[in-house]
Parts: C-alpha cells; structure tokens; sequence
C-alpha cells in the first residue's frame, strides 16, 4: 500500500515537478553565478519539494511553489552575507536609457535593428549577472520566466511594491549593462552630444 | 494620456500587468504619438530579445539524473513522505513519547547527579536554566521543556498565526512548505522578561518542535556556541535534552528548539519556512 502510494507520488513529482528543472537550472546559475553551488541549489530545491510534494495543492502553481522554495533556500543559505552597500546612482539612469543612447547614435540608419541582431545570448546573460543580487532575482523571474508581479512576491516573500520597485530599478541597470557591453564590444559607438 | 502618463504605465502594459483602462488609455495614445510608440515598440523588443535570449542554456540532463538518483535513494529509505496519520493523533502520540523520553531523562539525571532530590518531583525549569549557563539558550530548553510537558499550552486558534499577530505584533506569513495543519499550537511566553511567541509545530520528519520568535530590538543572539551550517553562521546549542538553533531574519529573531534527536540542519529549515 504504502509502496504503491509512493510510487504514484513519484510518478506525479516527475510529470510536474521535473519537468521544471531546466527553469531552475537557469535561475540557480544566474543566482548564484556559479554552476556548482547551482546544481546544489537546485537539487537540494528539488530534494525538500519531493519530501513535501504530498502536501502541495494539486491544480496549483506547481512552477512558482518550486521556485518559492528554492528562492528561500538561496536567500537563507546562499547568498552573499556580506551585503555590499549599494551605492549605484539609480536617478542617472533614465527609463528607456537604451533607447534613448541609441536615438543618438547617428551612424546607422536603424540603430535599434542593428543593436538588437548584435546581442548575443552570453550578452544578455552577463549583463544580468552585473546586477545586484536583489534586482537580479526579480528580473530573473519577470523576463526570463514570466511570473506575474504578484507572484513574484509570493516566490521572494516581498510586498508588491517592492517587487514593482526593484524591477523598475533592475530594468534602468540591464539596459545600461546592455550598452555598456555593446560598447565595449564595439557594436555601437558612443554618441557625440 | 500625455506622453509622461503612457510611458509611466509602459512596463505595465509591458509586463501585462496594467489594468485595462490604463491599457486602452496608452493604446489610444501610442497611436497618436509616434515617439511613445517607437519607444514602447523598442521596449517591447528588448524585452523578447532579454527573454528569449537570456533563455538558452546548457544541457541539464546530467542535474537531472543526479536528482532522480537521489530520489530513488529517498524512495528506498522510505523517509520521503510523512506518513497518513489523523493528525491529532499524530501529535499525541509524538508529545507522549516526548513526555516519556524526558521523564526517563530527568530520571536518569535525577538519580544520577543529585541522590538526595526525589524521584517523584516535577522536571524543575530552574534546574536547566541554571545549568552550565554561558548564554541565555537553557531558558529557551526550559520553556521548550515546559511546552512539551504540556505546560502553558494554548490550543487550537482558527488562524494560530494571526493570533501570534494580535498577541505580539509579529507578523508571520504561511507558506505553502508549512501548512496551518503542522501547527499545533501558538502562545505567547515571557522569557528572560522579553515576550516570546511560541509556536508548536511539527517539522518535516514529524518531530514536535518550538519556535520562539522575538523583535530582534528587545533580543541579541547570543555570540556562542556558533556553528556554521551550509556555510552559514548561527547559534546552536545541542545537549542531551535538546537541540536549539538561532536565527536572525528579517528584524526577527528566530529561536527553534527540538528533541535532542533532531538534526540542527533540520531546525534551520523550519526558520527558512517563514
């Protein structure tokens, strides 16, 4: 019976739960930038989730009740203690600053296209590994996995507000990572004012 | 809508988060304003750009494996999933053989260090909170101690942690990794003078545990004994009555206390809860 019971519960854990791994994946490496500590946050995500699979709902979230435990594990065990004052000039940074850098460069006749067939994959990547810790997790959960706002706060424990805060914030520094990199690289060049 | 109105509301339609007014209000807009909608077009592109190419990873097959290698070790043990108990009984059952392994502990140490003291006397807190005392942890064993006696023990509030917010002012959240039915009890106690909510709950391995939790302005941690658990620092105290671990989080001081059977790295995960 109670092998039988188990069996069931595995086989469910597998349809539902697994099938999330790659999105973990994902999230862990950018978490922790490390792919070590990644996989171990992940599999000890998976690991606690398993031994509480019988008590979560079915029908419900199964992906953000995943990532609500795994965020906890990487808030409380993970990451960094000691925080780093974050004196970054927030206010500098106009929303749409990319847009904005690239309305001035006068170069190309379609700056926009040219600068988006440009950005690779590791671009995009790095350039949110460079952002705070805090923003980077919201941002992570927003753009690349879709959470609603509200479900983010439930995964990160934060009111709504700072989650609307902290991915307005976090959108002003990718854009401005993003130009930095392409500027670096040499796919724009800076604009003279 | 002015163009200061459409772009505050950008990354909410965006995001598709805006409420349907405001989407219709800067639909409305971006058609008539070619400078907005160029802006919410190259928006709206970096967005997939991010999302599409902030997607593309390694091959996480040989993560996989290793996770359902290690369910399959958990299947075999048996430990994955609690067993389907009434769960009154349940914990009934567990405080009964908590109360017995203490009065056997007590007995035994009772008898062995001091000859003169009754056996038949009640498990004295003053004896443990005096006890080889460096810190403030053997009040919390004492009170743990007292809970599991049956002491002091409030029962069954419709919403336990909501009353601990009436009662304290702290605010603590359920999460779906601990459901209202592990819960068994919560009450508020005063310990070295500061009040203290406590709540009874069952962990993952259905042991019964305590969990004190306090503002932290009216509490210190104590500095020792620290022990570092997945790389994290935090106090833990395990003696042969109990095993105690202190966390700090979120203005909050979490003090969990268990059996002497209970793994640190267990209680620490029950703090990680809230």
């Amino acid at each position: 019976m109670a092998d039988q019971k188990q069996k069931e519960l595995r086989k469910r854990f597998e349809a539902e739960a697994m099938i999330h791994i790659d999105a973990l994946m994902r999230t862990a490496r950018r978490m922790t930038r490390n792919e070590d500590e990644a996989e171990d946050l992940v599999q000890e995500a998976m690991l606690k989730s398993y031994r509480f699979f019988e008590k979560f709902e079915q029908g419900t979230n199964c992906k953000a009740w995943l990532f609500k435990i795994m965020t906890n594990i990487f808030i409380n065990n993970y990451r960094s203690k000691a925080k780093a004052p974050q004196s970054l000039a927030f206010d500098d940074i106009d929303d749409s600053f990319l847009f904005g850098q690239l309305a001035k460069t006068k170069n190309v006749s379609d700056p926009e296209a040219e600068f988006f067939s440009k950005i690779f994959d590791d671009d995009v990547k790095n350039a949110i590994n460079l952002l705070p810790e805090d923003f980077r997790i919201v941002v992570m959960l927003s753009f690349i996995e879709g959470f609603a706002y509200q479900e983010i706060a439930d995964i990160t424990n934060l009111q709504i507000g700072t989650v609307k805060s902290r991915l307005h914030r976090g959108r002003k520094l990718l854009q401005k990572n993003l130009w930095d990199y392409a500027l670096k690289n040499g796919y724009v060049k800076e604009p003279q004012n | 809508m002015n163009c200061r109105q459409a772009l505050k509301h950008l990354y909410e339609v965006i995001d598709k988060e805006a409420n349907e007014r405001n989407v219709q209000e800067v639909e409305r807009h971006l058609k008539m304003c070619r400078h907005c909608m160029a802006q919410y077009e190259f928006e709206k592109m970096l967005h997939t750009v991010v999302r599409d190419k902030g997607k593309n990873e390694k091959d996480v097959t040989r993560v996989k494996q290793n996770i359902l290698d290690k369910l399959d070790s958990i299947d075999a043990s048996g430990e994955g999933q609690s067993p389907r108990v009434p769960f009154k009984w349940h914990i009934v059952a567990i405080a009964t053989a908590a109360v017995v392994i203490l009065c056997v502990i007590t007995a035994i140490s009772l008898s062995g260090f001091n000859d003169t003291q009754t056996a038949d006397s009640e498990p004295d807190n003053s004896i443990i909170a005096t006890a080889q005392s460096d810190s403030d942890i053997p009040y919390f064993i004492a009170a743990h101690q007292a809970h599991s006696n049956g002491i002091n023990q409030s029962q069954g509030h419709s919403d336990p942690l909501n009353y601990l917010f009436e009662m304290t002012g702290i605010r603590i959240e359920h999460s779906s990794d601990l459901p209202i039915d592990n819960i068994h009890s919560v009450s508020v106690d005063t310990i070295m003078g500061i009040p203290f909510g406590c709540i009874e709950m069952l962990n993952p391995q259905n042991q019964l545990v305590t969990l004190f939790v306090t503002t932290s302005d009216k509490y210190n941690l104590p500095n020792n004994p620290i022990a570092v658990i997945d790389g994290r620092e935090m106090l833990v105290h395990r003696c042969e009555k109990c095993t105690l671990v202190g966390i700090e989080k979120k203005d909050l001081i979490y003090m969990v206390v268990a059996g002497p059977k209970c793994e640190p790295k267990e209680l620490v995960e029950i703090a990680s809860f809230f």
